[in-house]
């Protein structure tokens, strides 16, 4: 009898568990609209407006709060958002915005060109990433409550590009100077955080009863998860918990794959492959000569890599500008076909052809495949590579200063012209010899001083220009996807890594 | 028994003390540069500058211990320089979720090892053999792959756990019971194995002792004998490990978490440490040494009880 009630009492225990388990496993909405829970990989550092990542997966926990001056549209290009209109002074000194005036902050703030001053000088007073886009912003002029001008110290046709992702995100005024602006944001946006929140794990967002634009966001209440484990991911999609997530993980698309789950992937906005810094020849003389640039690029076979080392999440390419891009050139697409005994040749015209040896930053704890394939790749044309042990925190730094002949990175920008900035003149962070090309000089400042629609024709010039001259040895056009369960469809956007939070709507609608 | 504990306390503290500070300078050491981590990729070396400075990375390195421990003293952990909340709060929301699953893991094993052992040793014959054979593999399967199992058979296909996440217990008590089962279960797999060898191992030597012989002779029932006496005295070796099996399943903690995508101490650890950020993984290495002292503490308090002797040592 006694081992009867025992046996009893563990299957009511078992029962009741495995009820409760029922009643909250399936907590995420399928094809409702109450409920949408996406996972992210990554908390969000910082809600302060100027500090906060730029267009990386933190992304989706801003959108969900604050709006932008523009956003980026279905074409990948900058669409209205609490800016209407906007358009460039015609020597492109300044920019003028038309903002809405029927927007308020969820602290009852009114949105109005003075709260779009405070924001953009906030900003560019925080020093973080959003706030480096804003740098040829000089001064905020407020026309009126509904007109503001951004005088600039030089032409920057990247700045609309910039708006349109996180450094156009606009904070009410009121909360700009105070410290919690940080955790407890402050916005205009569709939700807002809710007290429910816990930091670091769990982000909670009730609906803005006053959203302005209440129908592009169908989900009453919205869940962001912090989840950076594969098979948790998985499992949460799969078990109905998380709705959606957006990764560029090769190992994530594939578990999904495997999992029946719906992956749509678009162009993430980077650009994969080795980059040759040093083409001032000061650490490898080498690579000063056009030649060995050019060699190594014949010496990329980028469909192996894109297939052994991407599991094909990504576009091979040989150009520097992505596809919706401006300045994005089919034609260059495979300037660089796989041929490695013409790469063997140039190599020995240039005197090379025994090779060299370069010193690079040791990358394998992170991305092991892609330094396999690179060390594979250089010593096919006799580059021989010697690693030395860098931390992850230590890599950029030791780019730009001037630390490495060249390596594998990833670069992903906004616009052409960010990337321009970011690699292309003397200037540029991403140009740690400070090379110099009066050639290309002439055409970076053509595609600065262009408008409409001669500006893609200007940017296809500087594509082409370095895509000859070798500054760099692409792989691909990182590609992101969009992993959905089912009831959920989403619409990307190209240039941006994670959709738009107004992409995500039930299946059925 | 009171200067047993004061030693025990004395000891306790400067073993928190210098794990701490032994923590403190080798993430000090580490050359890592958590400001362009900050910043990202595209901030200029001058703004990564004056953002080491503002971390105050620039002054040297006793200073900056001797704030830190200040700060510590008064209860204040610091900011936590990636997500700008403060590391006390960082810590204490963590913390639920993970001694709630070492908690449930611990009593789970307690209570399965207890019964396990004592039918493996009085029962003996193919009853022994099978649960030392099921010890073995319970040791040799790594818990990770026991928590993907369980979530992929139980949430995912049957639906009746949840895959992921965490349930406050003032939220919903059945929720929280529910979130707690798999990641407890998937925990407790080895400790079980460990811990029901030890209990098994020690009552078959009380078994064999010459007062239990005494005791059986004066006809004393089977069960009184079993219970009264044999446990007792097999008890303290089994509850040393139990105590060494907590702390071993707070280690555990930190795959179980990423499994189950729970976000608690093992996960902030692994986080903050990928991350450089030191602050709060100063906070996580603090929490973990107090909680190895006061589960150590426990363990002697309960061993001293159950063994005299041992409050002499």
């Amino acid at each position: 009898m006694r081992r009867f009630l025992g046996a009893a009492a563990v299957a009511s225990v078992l029962a009741v568990t495995a009820a409760c388990g029922n009643s909250s496993a399936h907590t995420a909405d399928g094809g409702g609209t109450d409920s949408l829970t996406i996972a992210v990989i990554t908390p969000p550092s910082t809600f302060d407006i100027g500090a906060m990542a730029s267009s990386g997966p933190e992304d989706t926990y801003y959108q969900a709060v604050y709006d932008k001056l523009l956003v980026v549209g279905e074409d990948g290009q900058p669409a209205a958002s609490l800016a209407t209109e906007w358009s460039y002074a015609e020597d492109g000194m300044s920019l003028d915005l038309t903002l809405r005036d029927d927007v308020t902050f969820s602290d009852g703030a009114a949105f109005d060109a003075s709260a779009v001053k405070a924001n953009l000088e906030h900003a560019k007073a925080a020093k973080g990433e959003a706030a480096s886009a804003l740098g040829a912003v000089k001064t905020v002029t407020v026309t009126d409550a509904t007109h503001v001008s951004l005088e600039l110290s030089r032409p920057d046709p990247g700045l609309v590009s910039a708006l349109a992702r996180s450094s156009g995100y606009m904070a009410s005024p009121k909360a700009l100077d105070s410290k919690d602006l940080a955790t407890k944001p402050v916005g205009s946006g569709p939700y807002v955080l809710d007290a429910s929140t816990t930091a670091g794990s769990t982000y909670v967002y009730t609906r803005n009863e006053d959203y302005w634009n209440k129908s592009a966001y169908p989900y009453d209440k919205l869940t962001i998860r912090y989840l950076d484990d594969i098979s948790a991911t998985v499992n949460g999609l799969r078990s109905g918990q998380i709705d959606a997530t957006a990764t560029q993980t090769t190992d994530l698309v594939t578990a999904a794959k495997q999992a029946d789950l719906n992956v749509e992937t678009f162009f993430g906005g980077g650009l994969d492959g080795l980059y040759l810094w040093d083409r001032e020849g000061k650490l490898a003389p080498a690579l000063k000569d056009v030649r060995v640039r050019q060699a190594i690029n014949y010496a990329t076979d980028r469909d192996s890599i894109l297939k052994a080392v991407k599991g094909d999440l990504g576009t091979a390419t040989s150009q520097v500008f992505g596809d919706g891009a401006l300045g994005f050139d089919k034609a260059l697409e495979d300037a660089y076909p796989y041929d490695l005994k013409k790469a063997k040749q140039l190599m020995s015209e240039a005197g090379y052809a025994d090779g060299f040896a370069i010193t690079l930053p040791d990358f394998s704890p992170v991305y092991p495949d892609e330094q396999a394939a690179m060390t594979e790749m250089l010593g096919a044309i006799n580059i021989k590579v010697t690693y030395k042990p860098t931390t992850g925190d230590q890599v950029v730094g030791s780019i730009m200063g001037g630390q490495w002949p060249l390596n594998y990175f990833t670069l992903t920008t906004s616009s052409p012209y960010e990337l321009i900035g970011l690699t292309m003149t003397d200037q540029s962070p991403f140009n740690p010899f400070k090379s110099s090309d009066p050639e290309l000089t002439e055409l970076v400042q053509n595609a600065y001083a262009a408008t409409g629609d001669d500006q893609d024709a200007a940017l296809q010039k500087v594509n082409a220009y370095v895509v000859e001259q070798a500054w760099f040895a692409p792989w691909d056009a990182v590609e992101s996807a969009a992993i959905t369960s089912s009831g959920i469809d989403v619409t990307t956007v190209p240039g941006v890594s994670v959709p738009p939070l107004s992409g995500y709507h039930p299946a059925d609608s | 028994m009171l200067a047993f504990l004061l030693r025990r306390l004395v000891s306790g503290v400067a073993l928190v003390f210098v794990t701490a500070t032994v923590t403190f300078f080798l993430t000090g050491m580490t050359g890592s540069d958590p400001a362009r981590r900050i910043l990202g990729p595209t901030a200029t070396l001058a703004e990564v500058s004056a953002k080491r400075t503002e971390l105050g990375l620039d002054r040297p390195l006793p200073q900056r211990y001797l704030d830190w421990l200040g700060g510590t003293l008064h209860g204040d952990l610091g900011m936590s320089w990636f997500t700008n909340q403060p590391v006390t709060t960082l810590v204490a929301d963590a913390l639920p979720v993970t001694m709630s699953i070492v908690v449930s893991a611990i009593v789970l094993t307690a209570l399965l090892s207890i019964v396990l052992g004592v039918v493996a040793a009085v029962r003996g014959g193919w009853v022994d053999s099978s649960l030392q054979v099921l010890s073995v593999v319970g040791f040799a399967i790594p818990n990770f792959l026991v928590g993907l199992l369980l979530s992929v058979v139980f949430a995912v296909q049957l639906g009746l756990f949840p895959a992921i996440g965490y349930t406050p217990f003032a939220e919903s008590p059945a929720g929280w019971v529910s979130s707690l089962t798999l990641p407890a279960i998937a925990l407790a797999v080895g400790a079980v194995a460990t811990v029901s060898t030890q209990t098994r191992g020690s009552l078959l030597d009380v078994l064999d002792r010459d007062y239990i012989r005494t005791l059986r002779s004066r006809g004393l029932p089977a069960r009184s004998i079993l219970l009264k006496h044999a446990l007792r005295n097999a008890a303290p070796a089994s509850l040393t490990v139990l105590s060494l099996q907590f702390i071993a399943l707070i280690s555990g903690a930190v795959v179980i978490e990423k499994v189950f995508g729970l976000n608690g101490i093992g996960e902030r650890a692994t986080s903050a440490a990928g991350q450089g950020d030191v602050p709060l993984v100063l906070g996580v290495v603090l929490l973990v040494v107090t909680l190895v002292v006061i589960v150590n503490l426990l363990a002697d308090l309960l061993l001293g009880w159950l063994n005299p002797k041992v409050r002499i040592a």
